[in-house]
């Protein structure tokens, strides 16, 4: 058994272990997981020399505080937050030594939504005295994987995109209902500016400001993916996220590529976003 | 066999079988699937199957669309009739008010006698047409005529572990506890989601599925060897 690298002394609004989506049992309806950001995720495995799917910590708006129980190394990268390694403010986007015993905080979420903290090693996924299953509270220990030697030089030199955090333009691609919905209503689609509502999370961003009272009479339940944009009957747009279930029963008039499902996952309930239908 | 294929983003494809829950439309999935399964395409990461469709996700980087569409367009000529094999489950249930909390709206609802209710529903051999919504929850059909009832408009806060449910003409079972919408007729005490099992859940889309009254002398029997875990799944998979 490992020694726990880190105990979470506070869990923060939603803080998770994510680590390779898994199509494994999807047909089971389970769903797929995985980092919400993913470029962020990559980033900062990429900055300790972690495999890029390697799991880790997802942080959501308000951040954990964790102690470190042992000397290793960590990064963080996504939405931009104060950070603090005892009293000193730490850097998102670098390499960080921490020395045992030390705590770090978190203080205002400035810019995103999300942030991903990795180890290096890479976390364990189940291990947890006290797992609720996807989201850490008080009290749980987090396991590193041994360091092995490192592969950091040929991780180092992957390319990798970025998560723009201030973009509020998704593109949209069309879903394979988009035939249901005549053009009168994809005009007045394109026009929408859309909030985020509160109730979003990493099943599915609730978007509002569609006034659209067109539903199909009947639609049979079918298969949904993340990045599914569904129409529901009170008007409202469903983006489905990384842990949507695998079969849904609305329309899927739209469905965003993994840069769009990554730039969404950066805004916050409150933010304004507006859909480019390609 | 094909009623539509349609892009579901760049690395995905649906299939389409029909416009009608049924029988014919759901087994003409379950032949798509394993006409897939079988030609062992490099590239596809997952099947997905629903009632009258399937997902297909692939790696674009080592299989398209088109190349996908070409494959399918081989498929009229096979047999779906001699091909398809599913496997036969009969599943214990026990319907009683202490386990079945919609049992009594159900009787006044359908008018109908709680033995009756117990006949109609362990009389069908039901098809698991697909799963979802909770992991290991089987959406199973068609369930009698007299047995359709709407869904509650407001869903119960918390379905209990192996509650066997009714959703107009389907009937399912909640493998985790869970809030749901779905008309409590009974429990089932054997686990959906199991560990020891190559792929851990009980039931399979595809599935032929009967449904066996028990008393709750053998309901609690069967959940005793279930916690010391001497549950014989041999009587399940007859």
């Amino acid at each position: 058994m490992h020694k726990p690298i880190a105990q979470i002394l506070k869990a923060g609004l939603f803080t998770s272990i994510q680590g390779s989506p898994s199509f494994e049992l999807v047909e089971f309806g389970v769903p797929l997981t995985g980092p919400m950001d993913s470029y962020s995720a990559q980033k900062a495995n990429k900055l300790v020399g972690n495999p890029l799917q390697s799991p880790l910590l997802e942080l959501t708006l308000t951040g954990p505080q964790i102690k470190f129980l042992r000397d290793c190394k960590i990064a963080l990268c996504g939405a931009h937050f104060e950070c603090f390694l005892d009293e000193k403010l730490i850097y998102t986007n670098e390499l960080i030594e921490i020395p045992k015993g030390s705590v770090l905080s978190f203080g205002t979420c400035i810019a995103g939504c999300r942030a991903y903290l990795a180890f290096e090693g890479g976390l364990l996924k189940s291990i947890n005295t006290n797992f609720i299953p996807g989201q850490l509270i008080k009290g749980d220990l987090l396991l590193a994987a041994p360091v092995t030697t490192s592969s950091l030089e040929k991780i180092k030199s992957i390319a990798l995109e970025e998560t723009v955090m201030d973009k509020n333009e998704i593109i949209v691609q069309a879903g394979p209902d988009i035939s249901l919905f005549d053009s009168e209503l994809m005009q007045q689609l394109k026009k929408i500016s859309f909030r985020v509502d509160a109730v979003s999370n990493r099943m599915a961003y609730v978007l509002h400001g569609a006034d659209i009272d067109f539903f199909p009479d009947s639609f049979i339940s079918s298969p949904t993916l993340p990045g599914t944009i569904q129409l529901t009957p009170s008007g409202q747009l469903n983006v489905l996220m990384r842990d949507c279930q695998t079969v849904g029963g609305y329309p899927r008039i739209g469905i965003l590529d993994e840069d769009m499902m990554n730039c969404l996952a950066q805004k916050k309930p409150g933010d304004d976003v507006r859909l480019i239908w390609n | 066999m094909i009623e539509r294929i349609s892009a579901y983003g760049n690395s995905a494809m649906l299939i389409e079988t029909g416009l009608e829950i049924n029988r014919e439309n759901n087994e003409k999935v379950q032949f798509i699937k394993s006409f897939l399964q079988n030609k062992q395409v490099e590239g596809i990461r997952a099947l997905i199957p629903a009632y009258t469709s399937l997902c297909v996700v692939f790696d674009p980087l080592q299989t398209s669309f088109e190349n996908l569409q070409s494959i399918l367009s081989n498929i009229l000529a096979e047999d779906i009739s001699s091909k398809i094999q599913s496997r036969k489950l009969t599943i214990p249930v026990l319907y009683d008010h202490s386990t079945g909390p919609d049992l009594t709206l159900l009787m006044q609802e359908n008018k109908l006698k709680l033995e009756e209710i117990i006949e109609l529903h362990t009389q069908p051999s039901y098809q698991v047409f697909m799963m979802g919504f909770l992991a290991g929850f089987p959406y199973m059909g068609l369930s009698h005529t007299k047995l359709t009832t709407k869904r509650h408009s407001t869903p119960r806060k918390r379905v209990e572990t192996g509650s066997v449910g009714l959703a107009n003409n389907q009937t399912g079972i909640y493998p985790s506890a869970s809030p749901g919408g779905w008309k409590i007729i009974g429990q089932c005490p054997v686990k959906l989601v199991r560990e020891e099992l190559e792929t851990p859940f009980l039931f399979h889309a595809g599935d032929e599925v009967k449904f066996r009254a028990i008393t709750k002398e053998e309901f609690e029997e069967i959940q005793k060897e279930e916690k010391n875990k001497t549950f014989d799944l041999s009587q399940i998979y007859a």
